[in-house]
């Protein structure tokens, strides 16, 4: 159980606070409503590189880390295709400090055409880094165009290509600024050996005089219906063979969200799930096989990745998996095997409930999601779903109209 | 009132840094117990460490497939009921191999540790290392394997520790076709000689440590495991360094891995903490002088970062980073000048007094929650170090000096120290 107070400024800032005595550190954690899905087709990439840009300076303070690591504070963030985080962690006295930077570049950031240029430089690493520079790890910049026609989920948070970061002018970045981060589009999450009410004053005073700016209801192109299925290959010097499948699921608002995660746990979650029992500790066909769920908020997706066995091919591995969901799908887990999965989640939530930032970022999520509340009401949706919702949710999921397939194929090298 | 926000808030205070006052306790006659209370959720961590790490293998990958196929069937559950059952509670049982430890942990909610408590002890009492279920894992790992040496990284991290360590039990050799070379006989002798509970001890941590401390001592007296007499008997390392130099060419590698090294100092030296702050200053956080000039400045990167390895029989420096495969030389270049700045000029009071509040405010973050604290703990207790290790430490990092600290990088980060790996495609 995460208590919490909520307050909100009269510009439209959300301020959370959650108080923790058993700990020295205190959490800072802003959330902003901005993520890749936010980007024009054109500018792809452009929430992560403008989250690089938001530590290049700011209106009054021409260096975040700096003073921030002289008190002995500590920082980063991310972006996704649905928001971006940034977070502190700082001794609980120099809490002060943390408020002063934060605020400074909700304020306004100081932007040089210098920084723009080394952060596109560094988002190209980056690219190159974790997306180019491995085997499969392209793998999404080929499924996202297959599995979203219209949503802009159909590009990667890193962007669609290189070019699109190489392109990015100050001007771009000054418009994306304006639009995005001001108070009402962001959730500040405070969590430590804090008083709620002092919090509050701190919050007043660093955020109060930041102006309110009125914000535009988010309306993004969805998917209608299927798309039909769709199979690509990609010949390339990899290790082993390798499969990718990709099914539309429910957003993150929806009942049967919880279904869907449930059903990807029974399928692949630990030793004693179904992929592994019953295909991967034979031997012979997939040396690896995994199902998860996206998890974003608007419609998701859930997958099936595996590398498979050079003994084996695609076809053998293809029918192996796709038996074992039908199987899921004829008779549904049994009730032992959906409480197990409903255990092995409330461990999972229990131990986040176990740090103080961990606490902070849940608690902005859920905001997020419309009330940091849920936070504590999760584990109860996960209860109520049944045998039978698995099976109703998992024969709308697994249909192959909805189905996406990448495959690598492996070249010998010469 | 107008706000000041251009002048920064006054530091209130530094981060002060616990002492680690847990005494141990025998839980059975050769096992000793710590325990960390604290938390506010029902869940219960115990750690294992055995002095079974991969420095003590005489095969290579026999320590990581022993550690990893203990789940596989012991003599009173198979695999199977293994997994079912853990997962069932919502349990993890999770490994950790280092070069000198190896460690075996229980994460569970505490209301259901009764009833995996048999398993787990089981795991590492009496494993039996079904011959199928070995081989089903061998394929398994070498498919990892494989796809981890297709990656300039995981190369570099090899040819960097030939460089280093060969001829030490410290050398990382992960090569496909051992696998073949591992018979069950090795992993039954590995497991026999190195997961004595003579060598090993274990923390507990989390809500309601002392029932749990109970259940774990019940557990393994009812087992009435004879114990052989440890064996282990661990002998100095031998390092004779000598610097070196390779790059190795991995075709159409679009970004090189690079890798550079010096022998450093234990935590217990005199010196550690003054070589502890220049490695900092140099690559140990996000403002280091390396970061700063080859991912702020330059965008050759995504990230380089240097770290101090102490391991139990040496220490050794690190920088590590992978860069565009057009800056390879470039990169190369800037850290040896940035090492040879660090060794030879003061460093700003400036700058040292910004690096030692970020040190100790840094290691404060890792003492949030009781299974940080456990980890900080076991670092003490592998290394021999007292409790208050970390609070004299992170006292000893405010009374150093510019020259002190350049006094001893001269001597340790000297240029013509530094070893070089680099693995990647660049222009010539």
């Amino acid at each position: 159980m995460i208590d919490f107070k909520k307050y909100t400024l009269d510009n439209g800032l959300r301020l959370i606070v959650h108080r923790d005595v058993d700990t020295p550190i205190v959490a800072v954690n802003t959330l902003y409503d901005v993520g890749a899905r936010d980007e024009d087709p054109n500018r792809s990439g452009f929430a992560h590189l403008f989250e690089h840009l938001m530590f290049g300076g700011s209106v009054n303070i021409p260096n975040f880390d700096n003073p921030l690591q002289r008190v002995g504070g500590n920082n980063n963030a991310f972006t996704n295709n649905d928001y971006t985080n940034y977070y502190i962690t700082i001794p609980r006295e120099n809490i002060e400090t943390a408020f002063w930077l934060e605020s400074d570049r909700m304020l306004s950031l100081a932007f040089t055409p210098e920084s723009l240029d080394v952060q596109r430089k560094v988002v190209i690493e980056e690219f190159k880094q974790r997306y180019l520079n491995q085997p499969y790890g392209d793998a999404w910049l080929y499924l996202r165009p297959m599995a979203y026609k219209k949503h802009p989920y159909r590009w990667a948070t890193i962007g669609k290509s290189i070019e699109h970061i190489e392109d990015a002018t100050l001007n771009d970045v000054k418009a994306f600024f304006k639009r995005h981060y001001h108070p009402g589009n962001a959730i500040l999450v405070v969590a430590g050996n804090v008083e709620p009410e002092e919090i509050y004053k701190l919050t007043k005073k660093w955020y109060g005089d930041i102006p309110r700016v009125e914000t535009t209801e988010r309306s993004l192109p969805q998917e209608t219906g299927f798309t039909g299925y769709e199979c690509e290959t990609l010949i390339r010097a990899v290790p082993q063979n390798a499969l990718y499948m990709a099914w539309p699921m429910p957003d993150r608002f929806s009942a049967d969200y919880y279904a869907a995660d449930l059903i990807s746990d029974i399928l692949s979650q630990g030793k004693s799930a179904r992929f592994y029992q019953s295909i991967v500790r034979h031997g012979g066909i997939f040396t690896s096989l995994s199902c998860y769920i996206l998890g974003s908020l608007d419609n998701g997706l859930l997958v099936v990745s595996g590398m498979i066995d050079a003994d084996s091919d695609f076809e053998i591995a293809r029918n192996a998996l796709i038996s074992e969901i039908e199987r899921l799908m004829l008779n549904g887990p049994s009730e032992k095997e959906l409480q197990k999965v409903k255990n092995k989640l409330e461990t999972g939530h229990l131990v986040q409930e176990s740090s103080v930032l961990s606490k902070a970022m849940s608690l902005a999520y859920f905001e997020l999601l419309g009330d940091a509340g849920k936070v504590n009401h999760e584990m109860d949706m996960y209860r109520k779903v049944t045998a039978e919702d698995i099976v109703r949710v998992a024969r709308t999921i697994f249909q192959t109209e909805g189905l996406k397939e990448l495959r690598y194929q492996k070249t010998e090298h010469v | 009132m107008i706000l000041d926000r251009k002048t920064a808030p006054a530091r209130l205070a530094s981060a002060s840094i616990p002492v680690m006052d847990y005494p141990p306790v025998n839980l059975t006659d050769n096992l000793r117990c710590y325990r960390v209370e604290g938390g506010t959720e029902d869940i219960i961590k115990i750690d294992i460490v055995f002095k079974a790490g991969t420095r003590f293998e005489s095969k290579p990958l026999t320590s990581s497939i022993c550690l990893n196929t203990l789940k596989e069937g012991t003599e009173n559950y198979t695999a199977k009921e293994i997994a079912d059952t853990t997962d069932f509670y919502g349990a993890q049982i999770a490994t950790n191999l280092s070069k000198d430890r190896a460690e075996i942990t229980l994460l569970c909610q505490s209301k259901h540790l009764k009833k995996l408590i048999d398993i787990f002890t089981d795991i590492f009492l009496l494993p039996l290392f079904p011959k199928d279920e070995i081989e089903q894992y061998k394929k398994r790992s070498g498919s990892i394997l494989a796809i981890n040496l297709d990656k300039v990284e995981f190369k570099g991290r090899l040819l960097f520790s030939e460089l280093m360590f060969s001829g030490t039990p410290y050398q990382d050799i992960y090569d496909l076709k051992d696998y073949a070379n591992v018979q069950i006989a090795d992993l039954q002798e590995f497991f026999a000689d190195y997961y004595n509970l003579e060598d090993s001890f274990c923390v507990i941590s989390g809500r309601n440590t002392e029932e749990a401390a109970e259940i774990l001592g019940r557990s393994i007296s009812k087992k009435n495991v004879p114990q052989s007499i440890s064996k282990l008997s661990i002998e100095p390392v031998h390092w004779n360094y000598v610097q070196g130099e390779k790059w190795n060419k991995k075709e159409g590698a679009v970004q090189t891995a690079i890798r550079m090294g010096v022998p450093a100092l234990s935590r217990n030296h005199a010196d550690y903490t003054a070589l502890y702050i220049a490695n900092t200053a140099l690559g140990g956080y996000f403002g280091s002088r390396l970061m700063q000039n080859i991912r702020e400045e330059k965008g050759y990167t995504y990230g380089i970062g240097s770290a101090i390895n102490s391991l139990e029989g040496l220490s050794y420096l690190s920088i590590s980073t992978q860069v565009g495969a057009d800056f390879t030389k470039l990169t190369v270049d800037e850290i040896k000048k940035e090492v040879k700045g660090i060794a030879t000029q003061l460093i700003n009071v400036d700058e040292l007094e910004l690096i030692q509040h970020y040190i100790v405010g840094n290691l404060l973050n890792r003492f949030d929650g009781p299974f940080a604290k456990a980890d900080r703990l076991k670092t003490l207790i592998s290394n021999g170090l007292p409790p208050d290790w970390f609070t004299l430490f992170s006292k000893s990092i405010f009374q150093l000096n510019p020259a002190s600290i350049c006094e001893v990088s001269r001597v340790y980060l000297h240029r013509d120290l530094l070893s070089l790996a680099v693995v990647g495609e660049w222009p010539e």
